[in-house]
């Protein structure tokens, strides 16, 4: 069974990470499929906002849009491609501005900035500001919490 | 410009009846019961959401890889949480599109049955924090209780319509009764206007 995965990871150690240090920006192409296939097939929501065009424009809105919960899974596996395998995501805090429609050339742009560095117990934390921006306007902004392995 | 003529102006009728807070009060903090999920995690439903999230992370997929680690197998990708808990396409049907909110026993369901009876029959997530406890993996029973945490007393008036906001609270546990995960989720129940197309014109 072919599988996609990493033959090889890398990883962002603590030590080398700054406060005010941005994430290279990420973007993915939001259309049908994504949001059909991330309400359903991903993440098992099956309000027919996210699946039935119909439906959505019964509701006032001019076309079916993305469920939080992919929105979200985009943002974590942004935050966690960038920083490795030993990383882990702690903590993720988002709130939707404009929806992400499937209009025709949209994307979703994904930025975060680091905005603190801190030591909690054993763990090894940084804060990020995150967002994610489609062709309309900001759809994604928050903030997230993650611990990051250290070369010691 | 008969186009414009079309548009609806959405705050312009005459005013509305508005929901009386003392009506959902007394459903402010508390719970629901734990409930089990319709399936347990499987190694496929994690494959799913990495295909779609585009997440190669060999955690999620690659067992040898993942036995050595400090994980000691496979994980889920901790943002899949709340994928086992979801209204089956069954409930989903029938709370969404026939109006008939499933599990009326349960505090946050009551609630939205008496906002959807004063006209918010419309409902949009609008905000969410998960913080992960433990990671959650193939074969794990996540189970979930349901809070009421927060009823706005007021409406707001949003891009959507009018509506008020709703957190509801989560607690998910596992086989172990481990906490894996707490959240807050804010909706926004609202009176859906005829449309909001004109909002997102250019």
């Amino acid at each position: 069974m072919a599988k996609k995965v990493a033959k090889e990871t890398k990883n962002v150690y603590w030590e080398d990470v700054k406060v005010g240090q941005d994430l290279p920006e990420k973007s993915r192409v939001i259309d049908t499929t994504l949001i059909v296939a991330g309400a359903i097939w991903a993440s098992h929501d099956f309000m027919p906002v996210h699946h039935s065009r119909d439906f959505a424009q019964s509701k006032g809105a001019p076309d079916i849009f993305m469920n939080i919960l992919t929105s979200n899974g985009l943002m974590a596996t942004y935050l966690e491609q960038w920083a490795g395998t030993e990383a882990e995501l702690r903590k993720i805090n988002i709130g939707l501005q404009v929806p992400n429609f499937p209009t025709p050339g949209n994307k979703m742009a994904m930025n975060a900035r680091i905005t603190k560095k801190y030591k909690d117990g054993k763990d090894h934390l940084i804060e990020l500001a995150i967002s994610g921006d489609n062709s309309m306007g900001p759809h994604v902004v928050g903030t997230a919490v993650m611990a990051l392995p250290t070369k010691g | 410009m008969g186009k414009e003529n079309d548009r609806v102006k959405p705050f312009s009728g005459p005013p509305e009846k508005t929901l009386d807070y003392s009506k959902v009060a007394h459903l402010v903090g508390k719970s629901s019961p734990y409930h089990d999920p319709h399936d347990i995690i499987t190694q496929s439903d994690i494959r799913h959401w990495c295909e779609v999230m585009q997440d190669p992370n060999p955690f999620y997929a690659d067992e040898e890889f993942a036995k050595k680690s400090r994980y000691k197998g496979i994980i889920a990708p901790p943002a899949m949480v709340q994928t086992w808990s979801l209204d089956d396409l069954h409930y989903a049907l029938q709370r969404f599109v026939e109006g008939k909110t499933p599990f009326m026993e349960d505090p946050h369901n009551q609630l939205t049955g008496i906002l959807d009876e004063e006209g918010y029959t419309g409902v949009v997530a609008t905000a969410q924090e998960q913080t992960y406890l433990k990671p959650i993996r193939p074969g794990d029973i996540i189970r979930t209780k349901i809070t009421v945490g927060y009823v706005a007393k007021y409406d707001s008036f949003t891009r959507q319509g009018v509506g008020r906001y709703v957190d509801i609270l989560y607690t998910f546990v596992n086989q172990k009764d481990e906490e894996v995960c707490k959240e807050t989720f804010r909706i926004l129940k609202y009176k859906p206007p005829a449309t909001t197309r004109h909002l997102y014109e250019g």
